[in-house]
């Protein structure tokens, strides 16, 4: 079953059997992708959108002086372009990270499929809606967390997002990337990660090893990271083993009412 | 406006040595990594700014920067 990890674990009604089999109907093709191919270049037309089926893409900017930055990273069942449906073309590149599979998505299935059943077109939104979530605690991520925990960070919402869609665990999970990507991610030179990757281990925090995270501390880990996955919008049951582990470490501002 | 809108931090980044890079963790969101001559040339420009902000600057605290004084 293609579709089986698509908004898995998420808080809304999981896909009925119907909406399942028009979804599938809806991919033309499967292809294999080894890693660092690119799938789609930035301003490129788009006539199909991609759903991943099994490993790791990343969607990516690069500046000037080609430093790249992630600006997300995708896991099994995440349709990873399905902005590409309205908009006809990408900002920003979507590369494998890993060996992929993926399935292509004509935007002429997905118009029919959209147009004929409004609770799947409202689901297919919901999905695009995670990635703008996850984008806004990017962002936070970047912005407020030093080196230590953005890494902390990143690595506590990635295992949340496995463990959703039955991939992982929050004690341990495969990562297949370099730390040069992992910096790519964070925002910091290998060498930056590096550093913080032996500080997690010989604090007793995490491990990462072989494309392995290997979660020692998750308490710690989510209070380094001032991880909390209310953005991820889990089920309750996933949301809870998430939750579990992180202390509500986010202050409101009084004065908002 | 936030009742805690950013105030200048107080307490300084921590500095380590990594390979014979400079990194600079903190305050807040602040993780670079530097050459010891971009370090350097860093570390001056900050001696400097510090010499212009004295004397303009408010003392600046620990309870002041979170607003509770």
């Amino acid at each position: 079953m293609l579709t089986r990890h698509v908004l898995a674990g998420r808080k809304i009604a999981p896909l009925t059997p119907s909406e399942r089999a028009q979804l599938e109907g809806a991919i033309s093709e499967v292809r294999q992708v080894a890693a660092r191919t690119v799938l789609v270049r930035r301003g490129e037309e788009l006539e199909h959108s991609t759903l991943l089926l099994k490993g790791f893409l990343s969607r990516y900017v690069d500046d000037r002086r080609g430093h790249r930055q992630f600006v997300s990273l995708h896991v099994p069942g995440d349709l990873v372009d399905l902005h590409a449906y309205p908009m006809k073309q990408l900002d920003h590149d979507v590369a494998a990270v890993s060996d992929a599979e993926v399935a292509i998505m004509p935007h002429t299935a997905i118009k029919a499929i959209t147009a004929a059943d409004a609770e799947l077109a409202r689901k297919l939104w919901f999905a695009t809606l995670l990635d703008a979530a996850m984008h806004r605690e990017w962002i936070f991520r970047l912005g407020r967390l030093d080196a230590t925990g953005r890494v902390c960070h990143f690595f506590a919402e990635t295992g949340a997002r496995l463990q959703a869609v039955g991939l992982g665990g929050l004690a341990s999970f495969s990562l297949p990337m370099t730390q040069a990507e992992l910096g790519d991610a964070c925002a910091l030179t290998s060498v930056h990660v590096s550093r913080v990757l032996k500080g997690l281990r010989d604090g007793g925090i995490c491990t990462f090893r072989d494309g392995e995270v290997s979660i020692h501390d998750p308490a710690l880990l989510a209070r380094r990271g001032q991880f909390d996955p209310t953005y991820l919008y889990l089920q309750p049951s996933h949301a809870i083993r998430a939750q579990k582990e992180t202390p509500h470490v986010r202050q409101p501002d009084p004065t908002f009412r | 406006m936030s009742a805690n809108p950013i105030q200048p931090f107080d307490e300084a980044g921590a500095v380590s040595v990594e390979e014979g890079i400079v990194l600079v963790d903190g305050p807040d969101g602040v993780a670079i990594a530097l050459t010891p001559e971009a370090a350097r040339v860093l570390g001056e420009r900050l001696i400097a700014g510090r010499r212009q902000g004295r004397g303009i600057a408010k003392p600046r605290t620990s309870r002041n920067r979170h607003n509770l004084d």
